[in-house]
């Protein structure tokens, strides 16, 4: 049954697969099934892991713990040239000293094909393979170069193509194989815009030709949403949302997809109640139901989701005033500052600067999203009266009674319990800003610190991405719980 | 009214005057006019020379005519491919080891490699006789000479090698295998053809000074490796400069015809490529 089953539908079954490369998780415990024929892109921003995950999937990486299986047969640990998956690579890695056609052929030569079968004397059939003829490599090598476009190219130097060229003889040397999965890694990172549109397309009608499953690599989010049936957001190692691209956009899984994919008007906001979310003072009806009473939420709204109408308006849930308006070819990209927050809007009926305007966002445009985090977990140790140490620096905080010096303890600190400082040496650790959204009333940041650890700030300053930046903690806002040990009972 | 002219000239002057960064190659070319095109003028000069003070072919007749000079010329030209060919055959398994970055961590281990090219040959090769003759007994002898050319010659062989396949993009590497090629078939197929300039300058970093090389050999070998350096270095021992200089130049030209034939060969095999070499 389950084999069958294989057959029908998944090609590729990723089960908790983990890849640490010296100190660092590059994919973590990541799970993941990808259907025959799909189109899928692993889309995220540099350093998600997505191309590691690729690397696995083609055998050049093997995962510190995990499985993946090709056709429910276990591949985990099949070299490259075994798995029936070829790759299309970001830098196209073709042979300088091969021709266009001495590259295509290159896989076709490496082949063994069945030949008939031998009977061996103690009764039992021995399969034969045997190579592929001059002929057949060249019939097959010349179908490859017309499908790409190159048909007249093939005793060229490689090097002498240009980068849509090469990227073609690329996809040529992969597909030639007839692979049941391809890979492509940022395939179209090198081209220039123009080109890279019409490698899209191209790349997508050989998907329909072909039948095979690509699995697509990017951190162009217009480019996955233009190409796949499926996407695969990722983010830190971890999947953060599979889905369609039309799912993905309109009910991204968290404040990260949103802020990832399409331009978003992020607002941290409550449930009030199942359809009813408070935001920036006023109670919006949604359609989002199923979350407890007053629980901070993530709200987002797409900029093209906001009706902009008269400012005495009954329909108005907001006023505020354009402050930029730009016409961008089918639509006015507006920003308009409210009370408490500039709103990005997408609009064909263009308002003037300066006018003031009614805001209506209809309960379908309003997604609510689950916060990623609510406060951030440390352990520590006491290193002194109320001094802790933790991610290697030595925090003054207020420590619960009975505490002696080198108890473990937990230490919760809420967002808004954090202060960031411009000078690495004002702070008592440093860290790097690897991501900052704006949440309406402030900023979400995220701090890297040197020890691997991420601080989530709630912080009303703006700080730059890859900025350094000094971490203190405020005393009053912090909790400190003492971890109780086995040792302690006796 | 006057004063355009004035600056004009002025001008002139001064840009005649400004320094020009080629007058950086200056020092060079007065120490290669003195060390290296007047000798090579005096050699030409001694070589044609005869015994009577006039312009002759007498040197180089007296090379040619008698077999045993031929004899060591060849035999200096087999030593040296020998040597070449030994130093190729460990150098490269090694640089491909340390152009791995999983095993070569950092580039320590290859400087390792390339110590020994800091100290002066001649007192490598004195340290490596006390070692061999002195210490473990080896007959003076062609062997004990072999191991002392490539002892020194190695790492002139090694860095080249290591340069070509430490640059090599490692994802071509990853594409053979992609491709469905073997660990033997990529090496053959990928990195061989692709390390081949790196082999072509190891082979001529060894084979032409082992080719000229006396010290190494007199120290190290004996009466059976007499080589073309001994030769020369006896002629002018023996204040035959006329002979010393006619040999040196058959060797030059020699030297130089090699480098010419390999130029010739990789440039020969880059046109092929131009030209697609359909299969």
């Amino acid at each position: 049954m389950a084999e069958v089953n294989y057959k029908k539908k998944k090609i590729i079954e990723i089960t908790n697969v983990t890849k640490v490369f010296s100190d660092v998780t590059a994919v973590d415990d990541v799970s993941l099934a990808i259907n025959r024929g799909e189109f899928v892109t692993l889309l995220g921003p540099s350093g998600c892991g997505k191309t590691t995950l690729l690397r696995m999937i083609a055998g050049f990486d093997t995962p510190t713990s995990g499985k993946i299986l090709l056709e429910g047969v276990d591949v985990t640990d099949i070299p490259p040239n075994k798995r029936p998956i070829n790759t299309v690579f970001q830098k196209y890695a073709l042979f300088p000293h091969l021709s266009v056609f001495g590259n295509i052929a290159y896989g076709l030569k490496q082949l063994k094909i069945p030949s008939g079968e031998k009977q061996l004397r103690n009764g039992k059939t021995k399969q034969l393979f045997r190579k592929l003829t001059k002929a057949e490599i060249k019939v097959k090598v010349e179908r490859a170069l017309g499908v790409v476009g190159l048909a007249e190219y093939g005793h060229r130097n490689v090097t002498t193509l240009s980068g849509g060229q090469q990227q073609r003889v690329a996809i040529a040397r992969a597909i030639v194989l007839e692979p049941k999965v391809l890979l492509l890694d940022e395939p179209l990172g090198a081209l220039d815009l123009k080109m890279r549109k019409e490698m899209q397309l191209e790349l997508k009608r050989m998907h329909n030709e072909f039948g095979i499953t690509f699995i697509y690599v990017t951190h162009d989010q217009e480019e996955a949403l233009t190409m796949s049936d499926t996407i695969v957001v990722m983010s830190d190692g971890a999947v953060q949302q599979v889905g369609t691209p039309k799912k993905i956009y309109d009910e991204p899984a968290n404040a990260f997809v949103a802020n990832f994919i399409g331009e978003s008007n992020l607002l941290a906001g409550k449930m009030i109640a199942d359809f009813k979310v408070s935001a920036l003072g006023v109670i919006l009806p949604c359609s989002d139901k199923g979350f407890a009473k007053n629980e901070s939420v993530d709200i987002v709204i797409r900029p093209e989701d906001i009706e902009l109408i008269g400012e005495s308006d009954e329909k108005a849930q907001m006023t505020g005033e354009v402050i930029s308006s730009i016409f961008k070819g089918t639509y006015y990209e507006m920003e308009v500052q409210t009370g408490g927050y500039e709103f990005t809007v997408q609009s064909t009926n263009g308002k003037a600067e300066g006018s003031k305007v009614g805001l209506y966002v209809s309960p379908d445009g309003i997604h609510i999203m689950k916060k990623m985090r609510s406060a951030n977990e440390f352990i520590g140790e006491a290193d002194g009266e109320n001094l802790v140490w933790m991610c290697k620096g030595d925090f003054e905080l207020d420590l619960p009674e009975g505490v002696e010096k080198g108890d473990k303890l937990k230490v919760i600190v809420p967002f808004d319990g954090v202060e960031l400082t411009d000078d690495e040496e004002d702070g008592v650790i440093g860290g790097n800003v690897t991501q900052s959204i704006y949440k309406g009333s402030y900023y979400q940041v995220q701090v890297y610190t040197d020890t691997d650890e991420d601080f989530f700030v709630d912080t009303v300053d703006e700080w730059d991405i890859n900025d350094r930046v000094g971490i203190n903690l405020r005393r009053d806002k912090v909790k400190v719980e003492k971890i109780e040990e086995e040792t302690e009972d006796e | 009214m006057s004063e355009p002219p004035l600056l004009a000239k002025k001008t002139k002057l001064r840009r005649a005057l400004a320094f020009k960064r080629s007058y950086f190659c200056f020092p060079y070319a007065v120490l290669c006019v003195i060390f290296v095109v007047v000798p090579l003028c005096i050699l030409l000069g001694f070589a044609f020379i005869g015994p009577d003070d006039t312009f002759s072919f007498d040197n180089f007749a007296y090379f040619f005519t008698h077999a045993e000079n031929i004899k060591t010329m060849l035999f200096s030209m087999g030593v040296a491919a020998l040597t070449t060919v030994i130093c190729l055959v460990i150098a490269y398994p090694l640089a491909m080891c340390l152009a791995n970055s999983k095993i070569n961590k950092s580039a320590l281990l290859v400087l390792m490699f390339v110590l020994p090219m800091w100290v002066n040959s001649l007192l490598r090769t004195y340290a490596l006789q006390n070692l061999l003759i002195d210490l473990f007994g080896m007959q003076r002898g062609f062997v004990s000479a072999l191991i002392g050319l490539v002892y020194d010659f190695f790492p002139f062989m090694l860095l080249p090698l290591y340069t070509t396949l430490a640059n090599m993009d490692k994802s071509l590497i990853e594409a053979s295998h992609d491709l469905g090629a073997s660990r033997v078939s990529t090496f053959l197929k990928v990195t061989l053809p692709l390390s081949v300039p790196g082999i072509m300058s190891g082979i001529l970093m060894v084979f032409m000074p082992t080719m000229s090389t006396f010290s190494v050999t007199e120290i190290m070998g004996g009466a059976d490796t007499y080589m073309v350096g001994s030769m020369i270095n006896e002629l002018i021992n023996g204040g035959d400069w006329g002979g010393s200089a006619a040999f040196s130049l058959i060797l030059l030209v020699l030297v130089a015809g090699t480098m010419a034939l390999s130029n010739l060969l990789s440039k020969g095999k880059s046109t092929d490529d131009a030209l697609g070499g359909v299969l």
